[in-house]
């Protein structure tokens, strides 16, 4: 029985919170039609274009705006450029702790009342941190964005900073990490332990979610010191997408963020990591799983080089979809494992990040077969990409199936998919309207490329393996 | 696919709870002594009109209801099939296991080749099981609108059902059935239906016992689609950009000539009252997981959206008190609907050490619900809300027609949802708590280290009326 994405699960895309997941039985035949014929005017069109304007105002913070009237609402994302890889050392999860930090109040709006502004005014909010950015995201009513605007303008300002919801976050943040991590099978075993593994460079390779005691130690010294640093306009981007008034919205957010002083330049960080020359091998003993698993890792090439789009298209290639390769010869083929999952950026996408990368591939899968087993298989099936070059078909496969997953990003009832995209395209490269040309850099992928860039970074020596060991079987390889 | 599911978690920090829902009418932000700025207040509301969608049924039974609405080029094809887990019989997942057959292969094409032919129109044969329903479908590009509608008529009417994959998809979902014996979650829900429904009733619903789906044959399998599988137990779902006339032209052609199938003989499901605890033991664990039910009244019955409100409401007051104490990072409540019942339900993984702080607080918080009259201005506003955004996105949309299908509700119950919303009163949800709330109504399943809170929990005030069991929990279970 399954309970993702259920058909009849009401609110599937939006937050679950009164949710009618209505899977009962009935018997009931629809009673009334509308008629013989759907007799709906045809409208069929295979155009799309997202509408952008981008701005910026005299203290750097960047604006994006996209109009879209389907519905009556507008989604607002604020992204600050500061993630998991900004963090100080000593201070492991302290991106994550601050971005709890921004819900508890700020100035005009004591703790809490920016929750209660949000709901009450009918709207959901949420936030999230990543490898370079954290955000903070609205969608509510068109008629209650001057609101949102204002409380967003609020806590770019001056959030509220104090002792108590430092330990109150702390202890919320305790809780999820128990929830995600450490009271879970597996859990965090391919999107912590295995970068973690994987990268040399502290800023890619250390604990984001954070090590219990480096959380303990955070000050509100700390949080003060982050804040300045990092949450200032020029080191944001705000987007405001949906039924708006682009103008008039242009010039509210003059209005509530243009007087926000511009913060210092930001301290340069080197996050680049060391070409891999060698296999790496980790091992993780799970006291709650009961099953293997295994996860693989491999440097991506630089973001927005021919080879990364090449890259994508690999992932397609291999382990996106039914038709993949890799589901085909460890899930179909030989019976490993009910699935096989993986992708370039695990925590977000392969648009929405801005250093070094891995792609990875991972599956749980039956005790019967060893890590040598599965391995020799996966080899083979990467081998072929790059020993051989895959067919023109396959290529326009792996485009067509992008486009379709682009479409299935953008088309959502909150627009987090393209306000995120938006977003990320100001941030990382100062142009928004990239998303109206997203295929463009894989129309260039050919199939020597795609050889070519295989050889390169699906080499063995360019991974790490990840093997999750069940206690009981702790040693015995 | 858990590590899936946990890359999602990341970094949610406050979105689902409805923090400060509840206090938002006595607050009034505009009124805050001493504050200088308040938040600009909202405009006059933008109308909202459910796009137009069209039913109409075959001559053998089968619906189809065309939504021509989408965002982007693409299509969301559903075929929904009043199949599910509650038609297993003694044959637990046999529904499950048979959708994973369909996917084997259909029409004379193996499993490779439908993977190659949907990624090549960007999608994937898309199959999910629910309590009540098998869901086949795919999201494609809208230019092979009808050929993935020739495909998927060819899967839920037409598999091969291969004999030789058999062993393969069984011992996968073996694989998965164990890792689900593990997880808390699962082992509360299941103790819950097992409680709340008697052995004999459908929604008596447990994993299958070690080794129950490797006994299951192709025939098995054969005979529960000849039985469950027709025209007249489904409904046809086709949203987003398309030509209405030659959609319905090869709906026609596809569906046209299925048999109608066995009648649907649905029970009703009405879950029992308690009061009742089912205490079940998982020494060492950091968090107590807990699942709180009370019937509720059906769907289509005058208080149902009463509850949807109190749900909202009540959900939020928890929430807010969870966080606020830190007490746990995903406190979640929901309304379940079955035929002729309802469950209202709140879960949530608390700090072990809180488990009985926790949870008094929580009988608390649904004792004022029942006691109290809530201003419920802000949850209805947001309620409404929600509902507008829901139907944002093309399969958002199909989701809630679904919904309203699912349980043979008014054509124009998704038109009237707004009004309905806004137009329950105070004293509604105040008396729908106070008839369904009750001391003497509750199932709970507590899973967690019971040495660390049991005797403290059996003495609550709020269980003094109800029978305790205690389950040690193991891989029987």
């Amino acid at each position: 029985m399954n309970f993702y994405r259920g058909l009849a699960t009401g609110f599937g895309a939006l937050l679950l919170v009164a949710c009618q997941p209505a899977s009962a039985p009935n018997d009931a035949t629809i009673s009334e039609t509308d008629g013989e014929s759907a007799a709906a005017a045809p409208e069929l069109s295979t155009s799309f274009t997202v509408d952008v304007s981008y701005h910026q105002l005299d203290n750097g913070l960047r604006v994006v705006l996209s109009e879209d009237d389907s519905v009556p609402t507008a989604t607002v994302a604020v992204y600050y450029g500061v993630g998991f890889r900004n963090e100080p050392r000593g201070r492991t999860g302290f991106a994550h702790l601050f971005e709890h930090l921004m819900f508890a109040g700020s100035e005009n709006l004591p703790h809490g009342a920016f929750d209660t502004l949000i709901y009450g005014n009918g709207g959901v909010n949420n936030g999230s941190t990543r490898y370079d950015f954290t955000n903070y995201f609205e969608v509510v009513p068109s008629n209650a964005l001057n609101a949102v605007l204002w409380a967003e303008a609020d806590r770019m300002r001056a959030p509220n900073l104090d002792e108590s919801q430092l330990d109150n976050q702390r202890e919320v943040v305790r809780n999820e990490v128990f929830v995600n991590v450490i009271n879970q099978p597996y859990g965090g075993w391919i999107w912590i332990d295995l970068p973690m593994a994987a990268n040399e460079n502290w800023h890619n390779s250390h604990n984001f979610y954070g090590d219990l005691s480096d959380l303990d130690a955070a000050s509100l010294e700390d949080a003060q010191a982050f804040f300045d640093q990092f949450y200032a306009p020029n080191n944001a981007v705000i987007v405001v997408a949906g039924a708006i008034d682009r103008d008039a919205t242009l010039a509210t957010i003059e209005q509530y963020f243009s007087a926000i002083p511009a913060g210092d330049a930001l301290p340069a960080i080197d996050t680049s990591e060391p070409r891999q020359e060698e296999e790496k091998f980790a091992v993780r003993d799970d006291p709650l799983a009961n099953q293997p698993a295994l996860a693989v890792g491999y440097h991506m090439p630089e973001r927005g080089t021919p080879e990364y789009y090449a890259m994508i298209l690999i992932d397609q290639l291999l382990v996106q979809g039914d038709d993949s390769r890799l589901n085909q010869s460890l899930v179909n083929e030989e019976g490993f494992s009910s699935g096989v999952f993986g992708g370039i950026n695990l925590l977000g996408n392969a648009f929405n990040y801005d250093g070094p990368m891995l792609w990875t591939v991972g599956m749980i899968h039956d005790s019967e077969f060893t890590v040598s087993d599965v391995m020799t298989s996966l080899d083979t099936t990467i081998e072929g990409v790059r020993t051989e070059l895959v067919s023109e078909t396959d290529v326009e496969r792996a485009r067509t199936k992008l486009l379709a997953g682009f479409y299935g990003t953008v088309d959502t009832a909150t627009r987090f998919g393209l306000v995120d995209l938006l977003a990320s395209f100001a941030m990382f490269d100062d142009d928004p309207s990239r998303i109206n040309r997203i295929t463009e850099g894989f129309e260039q992928v050919t199939p020597e490329l795609i050889r070519a860039t295989a050889q390169e970074y699906l080499r063995p020596t360019n991974r790490t393996v990840l093997e999750v060991r069940l206690a009981v079987e702790d040693g015995a390889e | 696919m858990i590590a899936l599911r946990h890359l999602r978690i990341i970094g949610i920090a406050l979105a689902i709870s409805l923090t400060g829902l509840v206090s938002l009418a006595a607050s009034g932000l505009a009124d805050q002594p001493g504050r200088g700025l308040v938040p600009p207040a909202p405009g006059e509301p933008l109308p909202f009109a459910l796009p137009v969608s069209q039913s109409l049924m075959l001559e053998n039974g089968l619906t189809v209801t065309f939504i021509p609405w989408g965002l982007t080029p693409t299509m969301d094809i559903v075929v929904s099939v009043r199949a599910g887990n509650i038609d297993d019989g003694e044959q637990t997942w046999i529904a499950d296991l048979t959708t994973a057959m369909i996917e084997e292969g259909f029409a004379g094409l193996d499993r490779a080749e439908i993977g190659r032919r949907f990624a090549a129109m960007g999608g994937a044969l898309n199959t999910t099981v629910t309590q009540s329903h098998t869901l086949i479908g795919a999201h494609v590009l809208a230019d092979h609108g009808e050929d993935a509608l020739a495909l998927i008529a060819n899967a839920v009417r037409r598999p091969d059902f291969p004999p030789e994959a058999l062993a393969r998809i069984s011992a996968g979902m073996s694989r998965d059935i164990e890792l689900r014996r593990q997880d808390p979650d699962s082992l509360a829900f299941t103790t819950a239906f097992q409680s709340l429904f008697p052995p004999d009733h459908p929604f008596h619903f447990g994993l299958p016992r070690p080794g129950q789906v490797d006994g299951f044959t192709i025939n098995d399998v054969r005979d529960f689609h000849a039985a469950k599988f027709g025209a007249g137990r489904t409904h046809l779902y086709i949203a987003g950009r398309f030509d209405a006339v030659r959609m319905e032209a090869a709906v026609r052609a596809a569906f046209g000539d299925w048999p109608r199938g066995e009648r649907d003989n649905a029970p009703l499901a009405i879950p029992a009252r308690g009061p009742v605890v089912h205490l079940v033991d998982r020494p060492g664990s950091l968090q107590t997981t807990v699942h709180l039910v009370y019937p509720v009244g059906a769907i289509d019955s005058k208080d149902a959206t009463a509850l949807a409100v109190m749900d909202a409401a009540l959900g939020g007051a928890i929430a807010a008190r969870m966080r606020e104490a830190g007490w746990s990072y995903s406190p979640s409540s929901f309304v379940q609907w079955t035929r002729g019942g309802g469950m209202w339900t709140y879960t949530d993984d608390i700090d072990t050490p809180r488990t009985v702080d926790a949870l008094t607080s929580v009988f608390q918080t649904i004792a004022s619900a029942r006691e109290q009259t809530w201003n419920m201005d802000s949850t209805r506003r947001w309620l409404a809300s929600l509902f507008v955004m829901s139907t944002g996105s093309t399969y958002g949309l199909l989701e809630n027609l679904a919904l309203r299908d699912a349980f043979g509700l008014d054509h124009d119950y998704l038109d009237r949802r707004v009004p309905a919303l806004m137009s329950v009163t105070d004293r509604e949800v105040n008396a729908v708590a106070g008839a369904y709330l009750r001391d003497d109504r509750f199932t709970l399943v507590v899973v967690g280290d019971l040495d660390r809170f049991e005797s403290d929990l059996r003495v609550m005030p709020s269980l003094r009326q109800a029978q305790f069991t205690r389950i040690e929990a193991g891989p029987g279970h």
